[in-house]
C-alpha cells in the first residue's frame, strides 16, 4: 500500500458533530464524493492533516436531504451544488445555492438511481433509452 | 538615471542576427521522430482477420470482414493509441511516424485495404501447413 | 454615488486558455463579488465507466485534459493497481516519475508563457514558449506524442526508455537550464512585472489553508505542503524539499513556480542515476474488487482518483477531484476586493485547467 487510509463508518445525523470536531484539530476538506449503489447513494466526506488521509462514510436513500458543512468549511459549497446537479439529492441550508445551474445536462440528475430498471445491462443502456 | 542594460539583452541580440526559431511549415516539411505515433498501415497478406484489433479499438475506428477479406481503418476516428499493434497476434500492423493527411470529406478519410484476387490469406495458408506435414509422414513408412 | 455593475467575465476571454465564466459585482472599478458559472466543458466522463471496461479507460483518462493528460493516466494506473494489489516493476516507476518530472516542467513553461501574454508582454511569451519546445522534442522522442503521451497502463509502461536516450535527456535539460534562467529572471526581477503581480490577489495562511487550497497557491502563503512527499512512485528514493514562498500573491506564485522548474530538473538528473535495469511491464490478471483513494502532485497541486471496483470488468465508480475544483473557492475569495484591471492575472495565476474541473 502506498498509505493507510483511515475509512470511518457513521451515521447521517452525526456528520455536523464530527466535521465540526474536525475543523479545530486542523484537518482541512479535501473532496466529497458520491457513488451510485444499487438502491441507495453512498457519501464519503474526506478529510486531511499532514498527510493523514481520513474518510467518512455513511449511506443515504432517494429522497431523503443531507445537512450542508458548507458553513464549517467554507468550501463544502461547490462540492454540494455538484452533488445535487448531478445526483438530485437534496442538500439543505448551503451558503451558496446555485440552484441546479451549476452543471447544464440534458437530463436532470445523470447519475441518480434508476429504480425502474427493466434489463440487467450496465447504466449506459438506460441513458440511450432517455435520449430516444 | 543611467542607461539600464535589459535584461534579455542576450536573447534580444540573439533573435535579430539568428534566424527565426519558426519553420516555414508548409513549404518545408515536417521531420518526425522515430518514436512518433502516425498512422496505421496493415500489410494484408500476413494478416489473419482475427479481428482483435477491431474488438480492443476505442474509438471503433476499425472494421474487419473475414468473408470479404478486407480491413478498413477511419483515420478521422482513430486516436493513435497504438493498441492496435501491440494487440495484433502477428504483428502486421505497423505505425508510421507521419500523421494521417489531412482531407476535405468524412469518406476520403476511411482507408480500405482488401487482399488482392488470386492471393492466398495467411489464415488458409496456416491451415495448409497444419495439414500437410501429417501427409509426409503418412508416406515415410512406405519409402524403404 | 458610486455605481454598481455587473461585468460579465468571459467565457470568450483572450488570456483564459479554456472557456469559464464570471459575472463580477463591481463598485467602479473595485470588484466586490464573483459568481461562477462553470459547466461549459462537462462531457460526463465520469458515466463512461459503465461502458468502457478499466484497461480501456486508461485511454479516456489520459484525454480528460490536454496538459494535464499524462497525470491523469498515471494516476488512474496507480489507484487501479493498488486495488488489483499488483506490484509494478522498479524500472517502471522509475521511468513513470521522470515522465511525470518532464510534464511538470513543460506545464510550469506553458504557465509563465500564459501569465507574460496575461500581463501584455508578448515577446517574453514567445521566448517562454521556443524553451518550451525542446522539453515537448524531448517527450516526443521518448513518449511518441507531445501532447497526449500514451505511454501509461495497467502494469507498467508500453515503452522503454535506453540508457543512453536517459543521459541524453540530462544534457539536453542541462543546455536548457541557464536559458530558462535568463527568460525567469526576468518574470522575477524586471520593474514592470513585478508591479503587476506584486500585493495583488493576497490570501492569507489561515484562509488559504481552510479553504482547502492546494499546490502551488498554498505553498506561496508558507506552508510547504507537497503530496509528494507521501511517498509514491518514485520519490521515497529522491530528496527534494517543497518550494515556498511567503508573500502569498501572485509574486509568490510565480516564484514558485519557478523554484520548481528547477527543482525538477534536479530530480530528473537524481532519477536517471537511480534508474535500475529490468522488465517494464507485469501482466494482469483478474478485475478489481474494492476501492482506493489515490492522490498524486500534478503541476496545479493535488488530484485525488476514487477508483471503486465491485468484481466485473466495468468499474462501479471513477471519481477526479482536480485542484483548479479545490482552489475555485480560494480564488473567489481573492478576487473581492481588487481592481478590474487586476482579474485576468489573479484568474490566471490558480493555472485553471477547467477541462479537467469539469470532465
Amino acid at each position: 500500500m502506498i498509505e493507510e487510509q483511515e475509512m470511518v463508518s457513521i451515521e447521517k445525523r452525526d456528520l455536523l458533530e464530527m466535521v465540526a470536531s474536525l475543523r479545530p484539530s486542523g484537518y482541512r476538506l479535501v473532496q466529497i464524493c458520491t457513488t451510485t449503489l444499487a438502491d441507495r447513494y453512498e457519501m464519503n466526506y474526506s478529510f486531511d492533516k499532514d498527510l493523514k488521509f481520513r474518510n467518512l462514510r455513511f449511506t443515504v436513500l432517494p429522497g431523503e436531504t443531507i445537512p450542508s458543512i458548507s458553513l464549517i468549511y467554507g468550501n463544502a459549497f461547490l462540492y454540494e451544488n455538484e452533488i445535487h446537479d448531478l445526483f438530485g439529492i437534496t442538500i439543505e441550508n448551503m451558503t451558496t445555492d446555485f440552484h441546479g445551474t451549476l452543471y447544464k445536462t440534458r437530463i436532470p440528475a445523470p447519475f441518480a438511481v434508476r429504480v425502474s430498471e427493466p434489463k440487467e445491462s450496465s447504466g449506459g443502456a438506460d441513458v440511450e433509452e432517455h435520449h430516444g | 538615471m543611467g542607461m539600464k542594460i535589459p535584461r534579455l539583452s542576450k536573447t534580444l541580440i540573439k533573435s535579430l542576427v539568428g534566424k527565426p526559431a519558426t519553420e516555414m511549415y508548409p513549404q518545408k516539411k515536417k521531420t518526425y521522430m522515430d518514436a512518433t505515433r502516425g498512422k496505421v498501415e496493415n500489410e494484408i497478406e500476413r494478416c489473419l482477420f482475427c479481428r482483435l484489433c477491431e474488438k480492443n479499438c476505442p474509438t471503433k475506428a476499425l472494421a474487419v470482414s473475414k468473408e470479404k477479406n478486407e480491413w478498413e481503418i477511419d483515420s478521422l476516428k482513430c486516436c493513435l493509441c497504438r493498441r492496435c499493434v501491440e494487440v495484433c497476434p502477428v504483428k502486421c500492423l505497423s505505425m508510421d511516424n507521419v500523421y494521417f493527411p489531412s482531407v476535405r470529406t468524412r469518406a476520403e478519410g476511411k482507408y480500405l485495404r482488401v487482399l488482392p484476387a488470386g492471393v492466398v490469406p495467411a489464415y488458409q495458408k496456416a491451415k495448409e501447413a497444419a495439414v500437410k506435414p501429417k501427409e509426409v509422414e503418412s508416406e515415410k513408412p512406405e519409402a524403404p | 454615488m458610486a455605481k454598481r455593475n455587473i461585468i460579465p467575465f468571459g467565457p470568450q476571454h483572450p488570456v483564459l486558455p479554456e472557456a469559464i465564466h464570471f459575472d463580477l459585482v463591481t463598485d467602479d472599478e473595485t470588484v466586490l463579488d464573483a459568481i461562477p458559472v462553470i459547466g461549459y466543458v462537462h462531457r460526463g466522463l465520469e458515466k463512461l465507466v459503465e461502458k468502457k471496461d478499466f484497461i480501456e479507460y486508461t485511454y479516456v483518462a489520459e484525454r480528460i485534459c490536454g496538459i494535464c493528460g499524462y497525470m491523469h493516466s498515471f494516476g488512474y494506473c496507480q489507484t487501479v493497481e493498488q486495488v488489483l494489489d499488483i506490484e509494478v516493476p522498479e524500472r517502471a516507476v522509475y521511468l513513470r516519475t521522470i515522465w511525470s518530472e518532464l510534464s511538470r516542467i513543460n506545464s510550469h513553461l506553458l504557465w509563465l508563457g500564459f501569465a507574460a501574454d496575461a500581463m501584455g508582454f508578448e515577446s517574453l511569451f514567445m521566448h517562454t514558449f521556443r524553451l518550451r519546445e525542446s522539453v515537448l522534442d524531448i517527450i516526443e522522442a521518448t513518449a511518441g506524442g507531445r501532447m497526449i503521451f500514451g505511454c501509461v497502463k495497467i502494469g507498467g509502461v508500453r515503452r522503454d526508455i535506453e540508457g543512453s536516450v536517459l543521459r541524453g535527456i540530462i544534457a539536453k535539460l542541462q543546455e536548457l537550464s541557464p536559458h530558462i534562467r535568463e527568460i525567469t529572471n526576468v518574470f522575477l526581477e524586471d520593474y514592470s512585472t513585478k508591479h503587476r503581480m506584486e500585493g495583488i490577489g493576497v490570501i492569507s495562511k489561515e484562509d488559504a489553508y481552510h479553504m482547502g487550497m492546494v499546490g502551488p497557491m498554498i505553498r506561496a502563503t508558507g506552508i510547504p505542503s507537497d503530496t509528494r512527499q507521501i511517498g509514491y512512485a518514485a520519490y521515497k528514493h529522491v530528496q527534494f524539499e517543497p518550494a515556498t514562498a511567503e508573500t502569498g500573491d501572485c509574486y509568490g506564485r510565480c516564484v514558485v513556480r519557478v523554484k520548481e522548474i528547477f527543482q525538477s530538473i534536479d530530480l530528473v538528473r537524481q532519477l536517471v542515476e537511480k534508474t535500475p535495469d529490468g522488465p517494464v511491464e507485469v501482466k494482469v490478471k483478474g478485475t478489481p474488487t474494492g476501492e482506493f483513494f489515490g492522490r498524486i502532485e500534478q503541476p496545479r497541486g493535488e488530484v485525488i482518483y476514487y477508483v471503486k471496483g465491485n468484481g466485473t470488468k466495468f468499474l462501479e465508480r471513477f471519481r477526479v477531484r482536480v485542484p483548479t475544483f479545490a482552489n475555485l473557492p480560494g480564488m473567489i475569495q481573492m478576487l473581492k476586493g481588487s481592481q478590474i484591471a487586476d482579474v485576468p492575472v489573479i484568474i490566471l495565476t490558480i493555472d485553471p485547467c477547467i477541462s479537467c474541473t469539469e470532465r
